[in-house]
């Protein structure tokens, strides 16, 4: 059982209907948005998904959490295909199913004092609210955040601080698997090294399985083991985080590692 | 060098309305013609500051108590208010962060790049029309009659900003200011962008001051730059000597290190060491102590 990863996708496929160019009557055209995704991720790795806006790379991870629901394949996390149980089935599980979004200030209820904002997930997992309040500050602790951050409000911090109360709800759940969507694109760099370096202490201490979306390759390299690149809904490289960056095989991958701009001169890179 | 700078900031300190701390702190930088002047720094280091003051942008609850900005030879404080907007619309062109935000979504994108030419340089609207079909094949749209009629939400994001762009090199401004263009998109597309950017600066020979935080941009486009921590200049340097890494200020070092780099993990993403946030603390200490003596005698 162990050694089963804790989250395998196969053959995934999903589609909208394409309401631009729906005609007068009868159905719209159908969009696919991902097509025939497979994907595994091992228990307590970190996996990066990267690839340009509108890769479909958002739309994997709300599915791989199943905020979206999948037209066709598999989705099995622990051992459970969830791709189409419905929401009674699905309830007990969003405990191990969390999310972290890429823009903490609309994602954070700005009426909402920050230690209500963590423990409210708690209370909905059926946690009394003295023991949600308890592991709430546990969980500031654990992300950096002092106690007295709880009695706060999300626009009284700043961007670093809002996105680790954003890690801080997501952790206190104690899930098995976290979807990172994008979450330091909106952070400046000393904000990014420090994200970062908080994700990977957590990830070796509470022994975290991640999923980590991105665009840039850089950041992808220092946290995750495996990479996944997407482009236009389909994962077009798959491989250890070592090989990609050292002989990426795919011509986009290297697209995408040529775009990323590195700190130092390179003539006639532009 | 002989050549009169496009844009000299001097001595140039500001603070929230008139109390606390300043939060720019005694700001010096010239910017040559044909230029890339880089602002990097945190959030909050008063980068955009900056550029907004030169811009006349500045909310109102900040206030400049003393230096100067001198454009193109001409101080800004000897003109009015009125001679002031008119001589900056025709000299200055900002590039915004957001390009979502930025153009009106209830106008098509044709007036909100003709209406600088019609009302700040009094052009024909047919004028200024085919400049603006002119500009749009510049930042390499295709099809831009069409992207004319459209309005901004037909567009994706590296479309709107290059719409931004051209509209504006539209005026043939002096100085622009671009505060953070590329931040808002994925590195393919912020490549793109940057490139755009060289070619239209190197063509038109504009001026360029560039806020980013990214060390990666600063490498790729500007020529000089200065490295900003709470208002303050703390380093003013070319990009060679401040890439070759020697005689840096540490913190412009720890800047670097903090960029993310694929082909070095482990000397990217280091987040900055406290002892350099005390050493930045004491020097600002020391400043405006230096500043309040001054302002004493």
């Amino acid at each position: 059982m162990t050694n089963q990863p804790l989250c395998a996708v196969s053959s995934l496929h999903f589609s909208v209907p394409d309401l631009n160019h729906k005609p007068l009557f009868g159905s719209a055209p159908i969009l696919e948005i991902l097509k025939n995704i497979n994907l595994e991720i091992p228990r307590g790795s970190v996996m990066g998904i990267v690839g340009e806006s509108g890769s479909g790379k958002s739309t994997l991870g709300r599915c791989l959490v199943r905020l979206n629901s999948p037209s066709e394949g598999k989705i099995v996390f622990d051992g459970k295909d969830i791709a189409f149980c419905g929401e009674d089935e699905i309830r007990p599980l969003r405990k191990n199913l969390q999310m972290i979004f890429q823009d903490p200030m609309s994602s954070l209820n700005p009426r909402r004092k920050i230690g209500q904002i963590v423990a409210s997930a708690l209370v909905a997992c059926g946690e009394s609210r003295a023991q949600a309040k308890d592991k709430a500050l546990f969980a500031l602790d654990h992300v950096g955040l002092s106690r007295d951050f709880a009695n706060r409000y999300p626009h009284q911090l700043s961007g670093g601080q809002r996105q680790r109360v954003g890690i801080a709800r997501a952790i206190a759940l104690e899930p098995k698997f976290i979807v990172a969507d994008e979450i330091v694109s909106g952070l400046d760099v000393s904000n990014q090294a420090q994200i970062i370096v908080l994700l990977e202490k957590l990830v070796a201490e509470l022994d975290l399985t991640l999923a980590f979306i991105s665009h840039d390759l850089s950041i992808v390299r220092r946290l995750c083991d495996r990479v996944a690149v997407m482009r236009a809904g389909e994962i077009v490289e798959q491989e250890s985080s070592d090989n990609i960056f050292k002989n990426p095989s795919n011509e986009y991958t290297k697209a995408l590692l040529d775009a990323a701009p590195l700190p130092e001169i390179t003539p006639g890179w532009i | 060098m002989s050549e009169r700078p496009c844009l000299e900031i001097n001595n140039l300190s500001a603070t929230v309305n008139h109390v606390g701390e300043r939060v720019l702190r005694s700001v010096s930088l010239s910017v040559y013609r044909g230029e890339v002047h880089g602002l990097v720094g945190e959030s909050g280091a008063g980068k955009s500051m900056i550029g907004k003051a030169v811009a006349g942008l500045l909310p109102r609850a900040v206030k400049i108590i003393e230096g100067s900005i001198t454009l193109e030879g001409i101080s800004l404080d000897d003109l009015d208010e009125k001679g002031r907007r008119h001589f900056l619309g025709e000299t200055c062109a900002v590039i915004p962060q957001d390009p979502l935000t930025s153009l009106n979504p209830c106008r098509r994108i044709e007036p909100q790049i003709t209406d600088r030419l019609i009302k700040t340089l009094g052009w024909k609207k047919t004028k200024a029309r085919s400049r603006a079909l002119e500009l749009l094949e510049e930042v390499h749209i295709r099809e831009p009659k069409r992207v004319l009629r459209a309005y901004p939400h037909e567009l994706s994001g590296g479309m709107r900003q290059r719409i931004l762009i051209a509209s504006a090199f539209a005026t043939e401004p002096k100085l622009i200011i671009a505060d953070e263009p590329t931040t808002a998109l994925d590195v393919t597309v912020q490549k793109q962008i940057l490139k755009l950017i060289k070619e239209m600066e190197e063509r038109h020979g504009t001026a360029m001051l560039f806020v980013t935080h990214d060390m990666g941009v600063v490498a790729k486009i500007c020529k000089n730059v200065s490295v900003l921590y709470a208002g303050k200049v703390v380093e003013q340097t070319d990009v060679m000597s401040l890439f070759s890494g020697k005689n840096n200020h540490p913190y412009a070092d720890a800047l670097i290190e903090a960029t993310p780099r694929y082909d070095k993990p482990d000397h990217s993403l280091v987040p900055v060491d406290v002892s350099i946030n005390q050493i930045l603390a004491s020097e600002i200490l020391e400043a405006d102590k230096i500043w309040k003596g001054v302002g004493n005698d």
